[in-house]
């Protein structure tokens, strides 16, 4: 479709940015430490902020060149922009923010108000004064804005990081829902790991102004740049982001038929989550923390541990006492595990070797899909 | 409308061309003091310190010094009255140059609220709005303007006040005029200064402090609004 490629240096003042990427349609999370910039590339994509030197192209369209002198403002680059805290207009109505966005006149594929209300669910809202909004209804909002304008890419500077945990599992298939209506390139910059993976397994990792790692989820994970970061302490501690279909309950559990290679609920693989109740048929996100998983050598006998699941071992890193290790259960359905180095070592674990990964249900995190 | 027949005619004349005047003095003030606030507040440019000063000045100068300016430079010898003389307008000791002291002593007010009040709308709200396709104007003019309007309209009504209480100025440049350009305090000026006229001066006072108590009174409930709007990220 219309990559967003870029090559930017920045900032005239203090901060000192170099990154080039070109992203894809669909979404790409920009992964990094408070203060890395991850804000400071958005805004400079945006066009808030000046690059002292680079090159941004959307599609065939040429939004910045330092050589060429050309650097269109802020509202001729089609670039729509999601902030933290909404941005809303407070002196208008949320139907006055919505059609503040002016699409560009040629663009005949700009979604329709109508479309944009029904897609994020903002018919409720539109006569009330932003003031009377939650957390969670503003971003939608300043989302549905953005679209409005038309945009040819989207950046989505940590828009759900004001809210809680709840609120934030409710945004999240709206945001999931994007890349099929819209096909641009979505930058999503978060500094929480899982939130990220409910959106995408693509992302740039950025610290201290530079591009250290870019591509798959767990090939970041598994890379030099990810565990010097992790040294600092400044990154929280991996995450494993599945998607399944409710298949059944047992008692306070939930069974959960994992989707594997691209099939719902087909990849053979089952894990059993504590979950409030659902009803089979709910499609679901499942989030693991990488240190909850426990690796055997094979079944163990009577344990309250309810997931047994037989796995062999893709990749191994080590780094410091720590070994990150990634699993494959089935086709198509990977969990990245980290144990310490000396306990992979007693385990033998080597590419290839066969294992069982523990899993407590309490340890799986439900949210929907 | 009130009745002011408890007011004698010389009075009520001097009334009429105080507030006739003075609401000159806003609105003739409102645009360029707008500008010049949002200049101030979020443009830096070559000279923006000398404007800054510029704009303080009348604050600080002795009024009469102010009026004695506008006679050298509107008067019939000084550059800009031999310009309007030669269209045929004379504007020293005139109702013009009440108008013109009065804006030269109440601009700064104006500016000085507005300004303030363009400097708590938030930038960010201004890039959102850029990047959601309009135009600098469109922005300043829907966003910008609206978020500043208590502050800027608090300004006119601190100017208008300064305009309707000027004195110095107006007596160096416009004079002192009976019928013409006698306004309110100077008609009480002059009253006082005649053998018992201080006894005619209870209901003219008694307007005076009426008009300036309900223009303070709107004055500070538009800054109270800006306040609030600043605490509340805009809420209201």
């Amino acid at each position: 479709m219309n990559p967003l490629h870029f090559d930017l240096t920045c900032c005239v003042d203090r901060f000192d940015l170099q990154v080039a990427a070109e992203i894809p349609a669909g979404i790409t999370g920009v992964f990094g430490p408070s203060g890395s910039g991850k804000t400071t590339l958005l805004h400079t994509l945006a066009g808030f902020r000046r690059a002292e030197q680079g090159f941004v192209r959307l599609g065939g369209r040429t939004l910045l060149d330092t050589t060429r002198s050309i650097d269109l403002p802020p509202e001729a680059r089609e670039v729509g922009v999601v902030f933290q805290d909404g941005r809303l207009f407070p002196h208008l109505s949320v139907r006055g923010n919505l059609r503040f966005a002016r699409p560009p006149r040629d663009r005949a594929n700009a979604p329709t108000f109508d479309e944009v209300i029904s897609l994020l669910e903002l018919a409720p809202l539109l006569s009330r004064p932003t003031a009377r909004l939650s957390g969670g209804e503003r971003q939608r909002v300043a989302l549905g804005r953005a679209l409005l304008a038309g945009p040819q890419a989207l950046l989505l500077d940590e828009p759900l990081a004001s809210l809680d945990r709840p609120r934030r599992e409710a945004i999240l298939p709206y945001l999931r829902r994007l890349p099929a209506r819209f096909g641009i390139p979505v930058l999503h910059v978060t500094h929480d790991l899982a939130e990220l993976l409910a959106l995408t397994d693509r992302l740039l990792l950025i610290s201290q102004g530079r591009l250290i790692a870019s591509g798959d989820y767990r090939t970041v994970a598994l890379s030099e740049a990810w565990s010097r970061l992790g040294v600092g302490g400044e990154v929280p501690g991996l995450s494993n982001v599945l998607t399944g279909t409710v298949v059944g309950r047992e008692g306070g559990v939930a069974r959960i038929a994992l989707d594997g290679d691209g099939h719902r609920g087909e990849g053979g693989a089952e894990l059993l989550a504590v979950a409030p109740p659902r009803s089979s048929g709910d499609r679901v996100t499942l989030t693991i923390g990488a240190e909850e998983i426990a690796l055997a050598e094979g079944p163990i006998g009577r344990t309250s541990i309810r997931n047994q699941l037989a796995a062999a071992v893709d990749r191994r890193h080590d780094e410091g006492g720590r070994s990150t290790i990634e699993l494959r259960l089935a086709p198509g359905i990977a969990l990245i595990v980290e144990i310490t180095k000396d306990s992979a070592d007693r385990l033998g674990l080597r590419v290839g070797s066969k294992v069982t990964a523990l899993i407590k249900a309490s340890a799986v995190h439900l949210a929907p899909l | 409308m009130i009745s002011l027949g408890f007011l004698r005619p010389i009075e009520i004349e001097a009334l009429v061309l105080s507030a006739t005047t003075a609401v000159a003095v806003a609105a003739l003030c409102l645009p360029p003091g707008v500008a010049i606030a949002w200049l101030l507040a979020r443009r830096s440019f070559r000279g923006k310190a000398l404007l800054d000063t510029l704009v303080h000045l009348p604050l600080v100068l002795p009024p009469v010094v102010v009026g004695y300016g506008l006679l050298a430079l509107f008067g019939r010898e000084g550059p800009l009255g031999r310009l309007s003389a030669s269209f045929g307008y004379d504007i020293a000791f005139t109702p013009a140059a009440i108008v013109i002291a009065g804006a030269t002593m109440g601009i700064p007010l104006l500016i000085r609220s507005a300004r303030l009040a363009f400097e708590s709308v938030d930038p960010g709200l201004e890039e959102a709005a850029r990047s959601l396709g309009q135009g600098p104007f469109s922005t300043w003019w829907r966003i910008s303007l609206p978020l500043a309007r208590p502050g800027i309209l608090a300004g006119v009504v601190l100017c208008f006040a300064r305009a309707l209480g000027e004195f110095g100025a107006t007596i160096t440049f416009a004079g002192n005029i009976a019928g013409e350009t006698r306004t309110l305090p100077l008609l009480i000026h002059t009253e006082l200064q005649t053998p018992g006229g201080e006894l005619r001066l209870g209901p003219l006072i008694a307007i005076s402090v009426a008009i300036s108590f309900v223009a303070l009174l709107l004055s500070e409930l538009g800054a109270r609004r800006v306040r609030r709007a600043r605490t509340e990220g805009g809420a209201r």
